[in-house]
């Protein structure tokens, strides 16, 4: 049997950023059968779906840059991919886009090089920057005195979640806490 | 600000846990536009998402009720204490998850009475709503708020709450109820109530009705309303799966089972339909396992060959089929085989007493070698551990039983370790609680301290046996306040209510109960625990339940417990073959298919 390999980028909007990385993983699993899609399941005694999550973001983050792969058993067009499985979901879960992957394309955790995180705060405050932990750095303030800042995560940081992120700059710096945090896209 | 808003589109609800459980939009979930709303229903099921989906009797009614045009029914359940909290302080008040309006706006408040320990939750749900507790104090303002499900049987210690009761199986009529409300609507309340007395199965008691109610029975399951598409929830709940009944009822009779009286007459669904409502549900909700539920599913007519149908349909979608509590005389290798084509889910034995003894008192019925052959079964299909059900403080039971547990244990163990080293028995004893309309409704209940000690002879029984069984009981102060509310009365409501004004809600939550609590209020309202727990009933009692009718008749229920204590078994419920007389099957009208294509 053929194995074939898809990359999935898909968004996680409000009010679905209140489900749990594994949620959201039961829900493709589910997704992809109601959509009757032949994805390849693991061998052994408890047989899932062959997906492959490369970051799990944490509960409470937006997002429009979520990946997963999946290995199928037949051939399917991506765009017909794309279309059967966003008849599945929830319009804020929804796909961006997905593309075939070859045997030889490196997965995703191989080539990214960091992870864009945007801040919504309450209201503006005069920022004052305080020196960040290595491999993060202010990317844009979009005003003079902003109510809204994105981070650049790069090397062993995109392992961090944002929300560390912000508990340093709530205790270190005295920030507001976030109103919101959105995952903005990926660096590769 | 709309409760959508403010809660569910920023960071607010980080602070609570699992926050997902309050989001709704599940896949499969109905929300109507709002111009083809006439009426609305709140389901509630008085703990937490978790609990309360994975029940099937509110997903039939959710289905059963939005079917109806114009009827927009929606769910309700409790939030955690956490969320309880974070509510209260921003001034939510409790919401539905379909729509997130408030419970109070709803015309028609349906509470799912399913265990007596929720019913300080049942307050709690009111409260949070700002739904004045009792049903004289509420106005047209409000809606009526109606009680549902076993507990129903006896409803007297919740009668000040509610404004009516629903008894017995609602697929018939809840229907043709809910279209009459939708017209009525509008009309003062005394007068809704007044009509609404005057349906089968519906007890109003600020209406003087004729009684006994009679509870409502569905005659024709296939016939029934089942729902073709299930809410898929996002966060994971307890039973987490498609869930198809294929039969309603039991024809055992234990002695001690509420469900197998008030459930009666047996009744199953057709293989062929089961087959085409699990394919539906499957294709619809993306599943990957489907349970096929009945009080004794291996007593449905051909169990083994719709479980080897249904597994090898589904087995190229790698989902596998489950049966729940399994009776050890009808269990075979053929189902182990089918049951664990795709993944082995847990198998789960009841065999409730240790002595064939006492197994007979209950009318269990079911001899040692049949216990031990079904051990087999399951070992040698490769199971690594089988689960068992046991309970103590039985009537009639003595020393010679408690040892009879952990020397069943023991030769179910030896059994599994002759197919393979590492085999395990998980263990799971709760105590026995006197329910009414069964026979052992006229039996006192065991004091915990003697239910203590049992416990602690049956754990010195089973130490020799080391990490070979995993055992756990249930906490036989809430077995106590179980039993209190299950044979209770209308004095007891008032108990209740103060209990939940000291803090008591989730009660059926061990981290949520406090006996304390309850011994305060008890005192404090000056009544007798004693008389409701330990005393034997005499036959001329007139108990509190006696308004409600199940079908079975206290004579019955009475032949039923002399043959107990005489040490002996029952006659099964055979319908169309020999009858037992209990008094349910009137004219026999029971369907019972026995065929698979």
């Amino acid at each position: 049997m053929g194995k074939f390999r898809y990359r999935i980028q898909y968004r996680k909007l409000v009010p679905f950023h209140l489900l749990s990385h594994l949620d959201i993983y039961r829900m493709w699993e589910r997704a992809f059968r109601r959509a009757r899609i032949p994805v390849l399941y693991s061998q052994g005694f408890n047989p899932r779906p062959l997906f492959s999550f490369p970051f799990a973001t944490p509960l409470g983050i937006e997002s429009k840059a979520e990946y997963f792969e999946v290995f199928c058993g037949e051939p399917i067009p991506p765009w017909e991919l794309k279309e059967r499985l966003s008849s599945e979901v929830p319009e804020e879960l929804g796909i961006e886009s997905v593309c075939a992957l070859a045997s030889f394309d490196l997965p995703l955790q191989k080539v990214i090089r960091g992870i864009v995180y945007t801040f919504f705060f309450q209201e503006s405050f005069p920022l004052e920057l305080p020196s960040l932990p290595e491999g993060i750095t202010v990317l844009e303030s979009r005003e003079e005195i902003p109510s809204v800042i994105s981070f650049l995560f790069e090397g062993k940081q995109m392992l961090w979640s944002p929300l560390k992120l912000v508990s340093f700059l709530v205790t270190e710096c005295c920030w507001p806490f976030p109103k919101r945090i959105l995952k903005e896209r990926i660096v590769v | 600000m709309d409760v959508e808003q403010r809660l569910f589109s920023d960071l607010t609800l980080l602070s609570v846990e699992r926050p997902g459980r309050y989001l709704g939009r599940e896949w499969n979930s109905v929300v109507k536009p709002d111009r083809e709303i006439r009426y609305t229903v709140a389901l509630a099921f008085p703990d937490i998402y978790e609990v309360g989906m994975s029940h099937l009797g509110l997903r039939i009614l959710y289905g059963l009720l939005n079917a109806i045009p114009g009827v927009q029914a929606e769910r309700v359940f409790l939030p955690w204490p956490d969320m309880g909290r974070k509510l209260k302080e921003l001034g939510i008040p409790l919401f539905s998850l379909e729509r997130k309006k408030p419970v109070s706006s709803f015309d028609l408040l349906g509470v799912s009475l399913q265990h007596e320990l929720s019913y300080t939750s049942v307050l709690y749900l009111l409260d949070l709503s700002g739904i004045p507790l009792r049903q004289d104090e509420r106005d047209e303002r409000f809606p009526i708020v109606l009680g549902g499900g076993p507990c129903t049987m006896n409803p007297e210690p919740l009668v000040p709450f509610f404004d009516a009761f629903f008894i017995g199986e609602a697929e018939e009529v809840l229907g043709d109820i809910v279209r009459f409300l939708m017209e009525m609507k509008g009309r003062k309340r005394e007068t809704v109530l007044s009509e609404l007395s005057r349906f089968p199965g519906v007890y109003v008691p600020s209406v003087s009705q004729q009684v006994p109610i009679q509870r409502q029975i569905v005659w024709d399951l296939e016939r029934a309303f089942f729902p073709r598409q299930t809410l898929v929830p996002y966060v994971s709940i307890v039973h987490d799966r498609v869930a198809v009944e294929i039969a309603r009822g039991c024809t055992r009779g234990c002695r001690f089972c509420q469900a197998g009286m008030i459930y009666r007459p047996k009744r199953e669904r057709s293989p062929e339909q089961v087959i085409e409502i699990a394919l539906k549900l499957l294709e619809t909700s993306g599943y990957e396992e489907i349970s096929l539920l009945s009080l004794s599913s291996t007593d449905y007519s051909c169990i083994e060959e719709l479980v080897e149908k249904l597994s090898c349909l589904l087995e190229p979608y790698r989902v596998n089929v489950s049966l729940p509590s399994l009776r050890m005389d009808t269990f075979s290798v053929n189902l182990a085989k089918s049951l664990k084509r795709v993944r082995k889910s847990t198998l789960t034995f009841a065999p409730e007493a240790g002595t064939e003894r006492l197994r007979n008192v209950i009318n269990k019925g079911l001899r040692d070698e049949e216990i031990l052959a079904a051990a087999e079964s399951a070992f040698s299909s490769s199971w690594q551990e089988i689960k068992l059900y046991f309970m103590i403080g039985l009537p009639l039971e003595r020393e010679e039983d408690i040892r009879g547990i952990a020397l069943t244990v023991r030769e179910i163990l030896a059994v599994g370790k002759s197919f393979r080293k590492d085999a395990k028995v998980h263990l799971s004893i709760a105590a026995f609680i006197p329910k009414p309309h069964t026979p052992f409704q006229w039996v006192p209940q065991e004091r915990k301290e003697n239910l203590q000690a049992k416990m602690n002879f049956l754990k010195d029984l089973l130490r020799p046996l080391g990490s070979s069984v995993r055992y756990h009981w249930s906490s036989f102060e809430m077995s106590q306040i179980e039993a209190l509310l299950a044979r209770g009365d209308r004095k007891l409501s008032r108990v209740i209510e103060r209990v939940y004004k000291k803090g008591g809600i989730l009660e059926n939550w061990q981290e949520h109960f406090a006996f304390k609590r309850w011994e305060e209020a008890l005192g404090e309202e000056g009544i007798d625990f004693a008389s409701y727990l330990y005393r034997e009933r005499s036959f001329d009692e007139v108990f509190p339940w006696e308004h409600i009718s199940c079908g079975v008749s206290k004579a019955f229920l009475r032949e039923e417990y002399e043959r107990a204590c005489r040490g002996i078994l029952g006659p099964p419920c055979l319908p169309g073959g020999r009858c037992t007389q209990c008094g349910v099957c009137k004219d026999g009208k029971v369907s019972i298919p026995n065929t698979i294509s």
